[in-house]
């Protein structure tokens, strides 16, 4: 196991509880995908499990060593992190933005030197972005700024990526684009993920085991197929919903239709 | 544009933004009343060079004790206003921050005042000023530190215009209560900002802090560009944000507390000088500090010798560098839209 969480608890405040005895792992080589709807906790389970709010009770393990008792560079050497795309507040050149994934790995008066810049390089390269190099994050669309940002994350040189929605606010083709990038990663660089997300149809298609984060707080999981259901779908979005497989020449896929509130 | 002209473009800025301060410098030394010529000040300043060379007595005084220290106060004061600035927009993530953001200049203008109005000498004012501006920063973020880590930039800032509203209130309470025949109106010129009366053994007291800050912020440079993302982020990127923090505060208030002790307020500075810089070269602050230092000692030196010879009674500076400051930040942001592309 590359990644583990046991018994994790946690709530905002004294007394509401938000995360109920999360309990779930990641294997190595693996894709986890995280289901939930909108307020169930999903971004508070990312948070919780990579250490930026802390459990309540329980706790997460790289490798087997909880996550509480490692270092914060050496934590962040091993996990890239790749947040919704957001600008900030100066914008700074696509390359710029990579060679930031080299903090972890840097002290504090210490500069990005040739080797740093040759990797943050590499890894635009590795995703297929080179070409934005020099241009500013604000004058990118969201779907290569979403690129950038998982360059960032991969100048990091992590064993496990944590993707918080990647594909929320793209269109199909950059929503493609990125799913094959995660797709890719794991399969041609041993990069595991956990992937936020609030497509059923990317969960399937893409991962290894699947989540779903329920409003109770607690979860459901298990590989793709199995948690993927009708009838779990049903109750945790409230929604009725109809699974529908499609064989196209590439292979075969399953659809997710939501039809009407239950 | 190709990546060999940029390079070649940042050496030539490198090199004008050194060489600026300097020969503007040596320009101001000449500037005044008493004018003197370029071959006198290189003849006064580097004996080495010219053997034989004499200086009379006066030129040699006027150099040494009037305009060369005011020179490099203005240099020293200007490059580390603009860096304090430039600093505090990037640790609070916002362009609108000035060295002044967490209550610094209310707070050392109010010990200065107090400082004037108790009829303290020179010395004790500027060390009023300095002990204020430092409690006050220490008041602002006290007042938020354990409120919770959300969204703590914002609460910064408004822990810091908190703080800053108390301190002008003080302020006030002080030109009320000061005598308006001889304390308030030296209060008063006080808190308009000069450079007047600058001698070495003043600004041997306040130079170090103003250096040593601005050096801590060149060699932590780098980090600023990952604190100005999201809290979150630059903690997923392995930064401990807190030291960071604390630490570039900490070297702003020296260098923004040892300015106002020495100069009195000078504003606009710290704001429109880092976001020339950037317009000149990109929000990376590997290349904004640098750019700071050398435009902020050249508008600074610029401004000062404007308001020392301009006429005969000197101009507070502070006056200026709004009255100059103002229009080229105007024009420069509709030329370029804010940022550079």
């Amino acid at each position: 196991m590359i990644f583990e969480v046991k018994n994790g608890n946690f709530g905002y405040g004294k007394r509401k509880t938000t995360l109920r005895d999360i309990s779930f792992s990641l294997r190595r080589d693996s894709i986890l995908s995280i289901l939930g709807p909108n307020g169930a906790g999903k971004t508070t389970l990312l948070k919780c499990m990579l250490g930026l709010l802390k459990w309540t009770s329980g706790d997460s393990y790289i490798e087997g060593v909880p996550v509480s008792g490692i270092e914060h560079r050496e934590l962040w050497k091993r996990i890239g992190y790749v947040p919704q795309a957001k600008l900030s507040a100066f914008a700074y050149t696509v390359i710029e933005m990579t060679l930031l994934g080299r903090s972890a790995h840097l002290g504090l008066f210490e500069h990005p030197n040739d080797a740093d810049r040759e990797i943050a390089e590499s890894c635009l390269d590795r995703i297929g972005i080179s070409h934005l190099r020099d241009r500013l994050c604000s004058r990118i669309s969201g779907g290569e700024l979403q690129m950038a940002l998982i360059a960032r994350a991969l100048a990091t040189d992590p064993s496990i990526l944590v993707l918080d929605e990647p594909e929320s606010n793209l269109d199909f083709k950059n929503q493609l684009i990125v799913m094959d990038t995660i797709r890719s990663l794991r399969d041609d660089h041993h990069i595991s993920s956990v992937v936020n997300t609030h497509y059923p149809e990317h969960a399937l298609s893409i991962s290894d085991s699947v989540i779903i984060l329920r409003s109770d707080g607690t979860i459901i999981s298990g590989n793709a197929k199995s948690v993927v259901t009708e009838e779990n779908l049903e109750k945790a979005f409230g929604v009725n919903v109809k699974l529908h497989d499609i064989t196209s020449a590439s292979g075969n896929y399953t659809c997710v239709m939501p039809i009407s509130i239950a | 544009m190709k990546r060999e002209t940029r390079q070649k473009k940042y050496v030539i800025l490198a090199i004008a933004l050194v060489a600026a301060p300097i020969l503007l410098g040596i320009a101001a030394i000449g500037v005044g009343r008493y004018s003197i010529g370029v071959r006198e000040i290189l003849e006064c300043l580097l004996p080495p060079l010219f053997p034989g060379a004499d200086v009379d007595e006066v030129t040699s005084r006027v150099i040494f004790d009037i305009r060369l220290p005011r020179v490099l106060l203005a240099i020293i004061a200007g490059a580390g206003l603009a860096v304090a600035g430039a600093a505090f927009q990037g640790i609070f993530a916002n362009p609108l921050a000035t060295p002044d953001t967490l209550g610094v200049a209310s707070g050392a203008s109010f010990g200065a005042a107090f400082a004037i109005l108790l009829g303290f000498g020179m010395m004790y004012i500027q060390l009023m000023a300095v002990v204020w501006g430092v409690i006050a920063v220490i008041v602002a973020v006290a007042l938020i530190s354990g409120s919770g880590g959300r969204g703590s930039t914002m609460m910064l800032i408004l822990a810091g215009m908190v703080v800053g509203a108390l301190f002008s209130a003080l302020l006030s309470i002080i030109k009320y209560v000061a005598d308006p025949q001889d304390v308030l109106p030296s209060i008063t010129y006080w808190l308009m900002g000069s450079l007047t009366d600058t001698t070495f053994s003043r600004l041997a007291a306040g130079a170090p802090m103003i250096i040593g800050g601005t050096l801590v912020i060149y060699l932590v440079r780098w980090r600023l560009n990952v604190m100005s993302l999201h809290e979150d982020e630059a903690k997923a990127l392995g930064v401990n944000v807190k030291r960071v923090r604390v630490l570039v505060i900490a070297a702003c208030t020296m260098i923004t507390a040892a300015v106002i002790a020495m100069c009195g307020q000078i504003g606009w500075i710290g704001l429109l000088i880092p976001h020339i810089a950037r317009m000149i070269c990109g929000n990376d602050n590997r290349r904004v500090i640098p750019a700071c230092i050398g435009l902020g000692a050249t508008f600074l030196l610029a401004t000062d010798t404007v308001a020392r010879s301009v006429s005969s009674a000197e101009i507070p500076v502070s006056i200026l560098t709004s009255i100059i400051g103002a229009p080229i930040f105007i024009i420069l942001l509709r030329k370029t839209g804010g940022v550079k592309s």
